[in-house]
């Protein structure tokens, strides 16, 4: 009784956190607000439960089938068009992954595998989710993939707005 | 949608299974992605179910997270310093595609830009670039991260 209680509590929490996040726009947003409400309320009652390891491996399978099935053969037409483009963001993400992961591992000292899975740009649920899949440090990987996102965001935003602009008064 | 899911849970057992680090998200988005890049009958997960998953996922880090681990100060200038070296160099990335390819710039720069994939998609639809090919290339971007990162963990473990 005592768990069924529990899981009702984490659930609506974890809903209402998650809406939240995703009203409000946070990166990521139904995955961090969900978070953030689980671990408030977490901080309140230490003893909820965890879940389960066969609920994790079911999750994982479920996040997989929907990244993959985002592919789609016109995405892949145009990606063969651009050959050479997606060459170099491939070529240009795996050196972003080495960069990443020399700059947090000088920085930090954590494990190579905390170091690679937060410096790498691969989206920071899946990275969150593969540090816990992988049994490490998942508290470091948030934390940086946190706060790379969200400035990444604030950078990259006005940044791309600003060249657009250029580019539209450049246009004939 | 069930049919989907049965086959990334088919991709996702046999990776299980065969050991494969992380097996049950890399097998799953390999099983799913190459049937659908091969015309079978796979349905598009919709968004809102996306958001259901990621809310289930935050609450499943939630139990093992603790706030004031995730939010120290410790985390805040290496955090700093590896998002702007990462953001310069898309940016060089995002040159180089412009020069290769003939692209202009803003389509270049969010092809590159390491962010995202909804955010960026949704700040090119907003911006009346081609959000599907800036959306593609984020995906293509992490699904070899998603597949490869497994791999470099344990072998530089």
């Amino acid at each position: 009784m005592h768990d069924f209680f529990s899981f009702v509590l984490i659930a609506v929490s974890g809903v209402l956190g998650g809406s939240l996040g995703f009203r409000y726009r946070l990166p990521a947003g139904a995955m961090l607000g969900a978070l953030l409400a689980v671990v408030i309320l977490h901080t309140f009652l230490p003893n909820l439960p965890s879940i389960n390891p066969p609920a994790r491996i079911w999750l994982q399978i479920v996040v997989g089938a929907a990244l993959g099935s985002r592919a789609n053969p016109e995405s892949l037409r145009r990606l063969r068009q651009a050959l050479p483009a997606t060459g170099l963001m491939i070529g240009g993400t795996l050196l972003g992954v080495a960069i990443g992961t020399f700059v947090i591992s000088s920085a930090l000292r954590p494990g190579t595998g905390e170091a690679i899975l937060s410096g790498t740009p691969g989206g920071m649920p899946e990275m969150v989710l593969l540090a816990s899949a992988l049994g490490l440090d998942a508290n470091t990987v948030l934390g940086i993939q946190l706060i790379r996102v969200t400035l990444s965001l604030f950078i990259l935003v006005p940044l791309a707005r600003l060249v657009v602009a250029r580019a539209d008064r450049g246009a004939p | 949608m069930l049919g989907t899911l049965a086959v990334g849970a088919f991709g996702g057992w046999t990776a299980y299974w065969l050991h494969v680090p992380a097996g049950p998200l890399v097998g799953s988005l390999l099983a799913v992605s190459v049937l659908r890049l091969a015309g079978g009958p796979v349905a598009t997960v919709p968004t809102p179910a996306r958001r259901v998953v990621q809310m289930v996922l935050g609450m499943m880090l939630g139990l093992s997270v603790s706030l004031s681990s995730v939010l120290t100060g410790r985390l805040l200038l290496p955090a700093v310093v590896l998002t702007i070296t990462i953001v310069v160099l898309s940016m060089g990335v995002a040159y180089v595609i412009m020069r290769a390819t003939g692209w202009n710039w803003p389509t270049a720069l969010l092809c590159a830009a390491p962010a995202g994939i909804t955010e960026i998609s949704l700040l090119a639809d907003d911006m009346g670039y081609d959000a599907t090919l800036v959306a593609a290339f984020h995906l293509v971007r992490v699904v070899t991260i998603v597949t490869l990162a497994p791999w470099l963990v344990i072998w530089l473990r």
